[in-house]
């Protein structure tokens, strides 16, 4: 499986984001034979709900289906590619909002869609999470994907390899001050899982008000790709990527068989659910009611929207 | 807290590996050290240091003296024991004053597991430390169950062993990491003993034998799994925004985990 990892940059101008990741989805297209593009969460530019950006909303979100997922639509049957819609700001139909990935195939049809599970930040008051996580049967194989966040609560890549996810494609967000453990994360996860993953990350900043003060975010590209033996590729961490690499659900799944000369299989074949009850369990220092807070913290927020 | 790994070498018999490693504990450990954690099979190759019910009351009055002397907790490593009538792989952790806080058994050579030993939690004067054998370490629910218990420290007798060596070793850490924990993992075969933040390695031995040590401050992780809604530190995450109700399938019998896709 030839994959194509786009790592976009945001524009001053959010309303140009959309087009400039359809030319670096055209471009990475060109003579590669690629069965795959991923694009990175928040592809169409910071979120509304993000500090200091409230002026993006209907800018930066969209319905689904709808014109983003239209031009991308065209474009996958163009190139007989499927493409993950990296994760896009969803309105829903009652006014609502999600944290949603869609999976285009060959033909352009939405073949899977994932919605993040483990909110993030302001997303625990403004999005409606997801609530399963399931592995997307396709032409591909077994594919799971988990939004951002999600990789960061290991219980959502471990279903998906439970479920028989020989790949699982992330978009996500680096986060600056955490790059060096998040990529040795990533690689840990994949060989714990005894899987391959994909990550996709937009470069960008935003700057507003949180909790009363002034904060600069910065996300820091570094998409990654990795098999369960080790990292297979990494972007730039302050500009726009583009990475390719091949990945083979078949090395996967023989990793995953008992064997004498590799021990890759013993993170999922040694489990012992019976004795697991624990992850049912909450956090014991979980003392504190962070929805709440979070309320608390946006509503003393004043927009300002510098990126 | 300060804390020392010991990556003991294997000697031609268990009676010499044994006085190695009462050396090296006298030699290396100071005042002020409070856990020392010992590797896997710390008597030597399991294939040829079968169960000897003399040497292990040797080994573990040896360990067991040398907590209340040098006044620390004591992972001592593994070592092959009769349990029930079957071999198992014994691992304890001695307090302070020598008593035995917590035990894991697994079985030698496959088989059913002993009941009662999964993950073990104890509460020390450092805080609430988990300890874990060999193998177990590499399937992640274990020190997430530990870690979700209230676990900042996991002490792991283990062994990286020579296959996926990089791989294991960048698994330790993240280990560490993904769940908001403190790791101190021994080995004797492959070498890779490490001492892990969930931020960052604090110290990782090459294939040599040698000690390790490191210090941090004893409130370290508690800072670090404390939710810090400015987002600065955000590995914290991993423990707070769960979501137990969908889990289920982590503990349902069925394993698809080699079909074909």
């Amino acid at each position: 499986m030839k994959v194509g990892i786009v790592q976009t940059q945001w524009r001053a101008d959010p309303t140009e984001n959309v087009f400039f990741v359809y030319d670096q989805v055209e471009e990475i297209c060109q003579g590669m034979g690629l069965d795959l593009v991923c694009l990175p969460e928040f592809f169409l530019g910071p979120a509304w709900y993000m500090p200091g950006q409230a002026d993006l909303k209907g800018i930066t979100d969209t319905r689904i289906p709808g014109p983003v997922t239209t031009l991308f639509r065209a474009l996958a049957r163009k190139h007989r590619v499927h493409i993950l819609l990296g994760s896009m700001v969803e309105e829903l139909p009652d006014g609502g909002y999600c944290n949603t990935a869609v999976l285009l195939d060959r033909q352009g049809e939405i073949v899977g869609r994932a919605h993040k599970v483990h909110a993030f930040a302001n997303e625990v008051v403004v999005c409606r999470p997801g609530n399963s996580v399931d592995v997307i049967d396709c032409e591909l194989g077994r594919l799971g994907i988990a939004v951002c966040s999600d990789f960061w609560v290991p219980e959502t890549i471990r279903m998906l390899a439970l479920k028989g996810a020989h790949t699982v494609l992330i978009p996500g967000g680096s986060l600056k001050q955490n790059l060096d453990a998040m990529i040795n994360a990533f690689r840990a996860t994949a060989f714990l899982n005894c899987v391959n993953l994909v990550y996709a990350s937009p470069v960008g900043e935003i700057t507003g008000i949180r909790g009363g003060r002034q904060i600069r975010v910065a996300f820091a590209g570094t998409s990654l790709a990795a098999s369960p033996l080790g990292l297979l590729a990494r972007g730039a961490e302050d500009r726009s990527d583009s990475l390719v690499v091949d990945l083979s659900a078949e090395h996967v799944l023989s990793l995953r068989e008992r064997r004498a000369d590799d021990d890759t299989w013993q993170g999922l074949g040694l489990r012992r659910p019976e004795a697991y009850g624990g992850v049912l369990e909450g956090f014991v220092g979980q003392g504190r009611d962070l929805v709440a807070e979070t309320r608390t913290s946006m509503s003393q927020t004043t927009a300002s929207g510098a990126r | 807290m300060r804390l020392q790994v010991h990556q003991s070498p294997w000697l031609p018999d268990a009676g010499a590996t044994l006085e190695a490693v009462e050396r090296e504990l006298r030699r290396s450990v100071t005042r002020g050290t409070d856990f020392v954690v010992l590797p896997e099979h710390v008597l030597g190759d399991p294939a040829r240091t079968p169960p000897d019910a003399g040497r292990s009351r040797r080994a573990l009055e040896l360990f067991t003296h040398l907590a209340r002397e040098l006044e620390v907790y004591v992972a001592t490593g593994s070592w092959l024991e009769h349990h029930e009538g079957r071999v198992v792989n014994v691992a304890r952790v001695l307090d302070r004053a020598g008593r035995v806080c917590a035990t894991v058994r697994q079985p030698h050579e496959g088989g059913a597991p002993v009941t009662g030993t999964d993950f073990p939690l104890f509460d020390t004067d450092k805080g609430k430390v988990g300890l874990l054998l060999g193998h177990d370490f590499w399937v992640m629910e274990s020190s997430r169950i530990q870690s979700l218990r209230g676990a900042h420290l996991v002490l792991v007798p283990g062994t990286l062993g020579t296959r996926n060596r990089e791989s294991k070793k960048a698994a330790i850490w993240g280990i560490a990491t993904l769940n908001c924990v403190a790791v101190a993992f021994a080995s004797t075969v492959g070498g890779g003993s490490t001492l892990a933040l969930p931020q960052r390695i604090v110290a990782q031995a090459d294939e040599a034998p040698g000690v390790l040590t490191a210090e941090w401050a004893d409130d370290t992780m508690t800072l670090q799994r404390e939710a810090d809604l400015s987002f600065k530190n955000t590995l914290w995450f991993g423990l707070w925004a769960r979501r137990p109700e969908l889990y289920a399938p982590l503990t349902a019998p069925a394993d698809r985990s080699t079909e074909a896709a």
